[in-house]
């Protein structure tokens, strides 16, 4: 009879114990959890490598050589010394096999082109805006015509900027390797002479660790 | 015994990792005397023993300045390191503040790189390079 209370005893006793390891694990991983879901603000300057995709400092190192390549080409200087050149900025293609906004490199490189006080721009998305605008103001009757901005006074845009973006990947099993390469071209529109065309290559590689993390 | 090593070798870890945000700085300015070795700013000794600033050039290409800072690897190791520039105009004011990102690249072993840039307008007459290790 005693013996059997005491193995019923201990056999509590275990089971006490066990609880508590599995407390002191659970409380742990709440606490490591708790440790991982910290948000705080990041420099948005800094160089960020999670993966081998086309990233922040992709477009970053890409728009500032392009920038700084153009404002230094000799004849793109002699231009922009006396004047302020209008441009406009068509699509660059993205050739890569990933979803990329280009849209997003062009910004960033007209609007540094405009900072430097060196080129002005013309925007094609806001055609269809600044006609259905002016379109109101000349005939709805509702504008003052002394006060109203004309039809047919727009300064056409004398130089056009354009490119491309492609890339190379190349795998194997412990190793994956992206070329990116960045064209872009500024052509007069009224000769169709390429003025200036700079490239912009990267190379990113990723290297599976001996662990297989 | 472990234990202790283990948090010995973590808190090491933590210090290197706190290096990599200090490096070198140097100033370069567009008048007078070209000496940048009076601008150099160290603030991670370390990396100024393994890399050095061997030239620091300025010229204006229009009226916007251009700049090359030559940084050479004295040791026989590639080194991975970021560079920044920042611009200043004629009164000390900081021009175009984010529009610099830091830009990495590979410095192989005993062997020199060109950092080149150009200043975002013509209001620039005074730069300044950050260089830190990653």
């Amino acid at each position: 009879m005693r013996l059997s209370e005491q193995s019923v005893q201990t056999a509590a006793g275990k089971k006490l114990k066990s609880a508590g390891v599995l407390l002191v694990a659970g409380l742990l991983s709440v606490s490591l959890v708790g440790c991982s879901k910290s948000i705080k603000y990041g420099d948005a300057a800094e160089v960020e490598t999670t993966t081998t995709g086309f990233g922040s400092t992709d477009l970053q190192q890409i728009a500032a050589k392009m920038v700084d390549s153009v404002l230094t080409f000799p004849p793109v200087v002699e231009i922009t010394a006396k004047r302020r050149p209008v441009m406009f900025v068509d699509t660059i293609k993205n050739k890569t096999t990933e979803h990329i906004d280009t849209e997003s490199i062009t910004d960033t490189i007209s609007t540094k082109l405009l900072r430097s006080g060196k080129f002005r721009f013309v925007d094609m998305t806001k055609v269809a805006a600044v006609k259905q605008q002016l379109d109101y103001q000349s005939d709805s009757g509702m504008v003052n015509q002394n006060a109203a901005m004309k039809m047919g006074q727009q300064v056409g845009a004398e130089y056009m900027l354009y490119g491309n973006l492609s890339s190379i990947v190349k795998r194997n099993s412990s190793r994956k390797d992206v070329y990116y390469k960045f064209t872009l071209k500024l052509m007069h529109l009224q000769s169709g002479i390429v003025e200036w065309s700079d490239e912009k290559e990267i190379r990113k590689s990723k290297e599976k660790s001996t662990f297989g993390f | 015994m472990n234990i202790m090593k283990l948090s010995a070798l973590f808190s090491s870890v933590v210090l290197l990792a706190g290096c990599a945000t200090s490096g070198i700085e140097a100033t370069g300015k567009t008048e007078g005397d070209p000496e940048y070795a009076k601008h150099l700013v160290i603030h991670n000794e370390p990396l100024a023993n393994a890399i050095t600033i061997t030239d620091m050039k300025s010229r204006f290409k229009g009226d916007l300045l251009e700049v090359n800072v030559v940084l050479s690897n004295l040791t026989s190791s590639d080194k991975n390191i970021q560079y920044r520039f920042a611009w200043y105009d004629g009164d000390d004011f900081e021009v175009e503040q984010e529009g610099r990102s830091w830009i990495p690249v590979v410095l192989h072993g005993k062997s020199s790189t060109t950092m080149h840039a150009v200043a975002p307008n013509p209001s620039v007459k005074t730069y300044k390079v950050n260089v830190r290790e990653l």
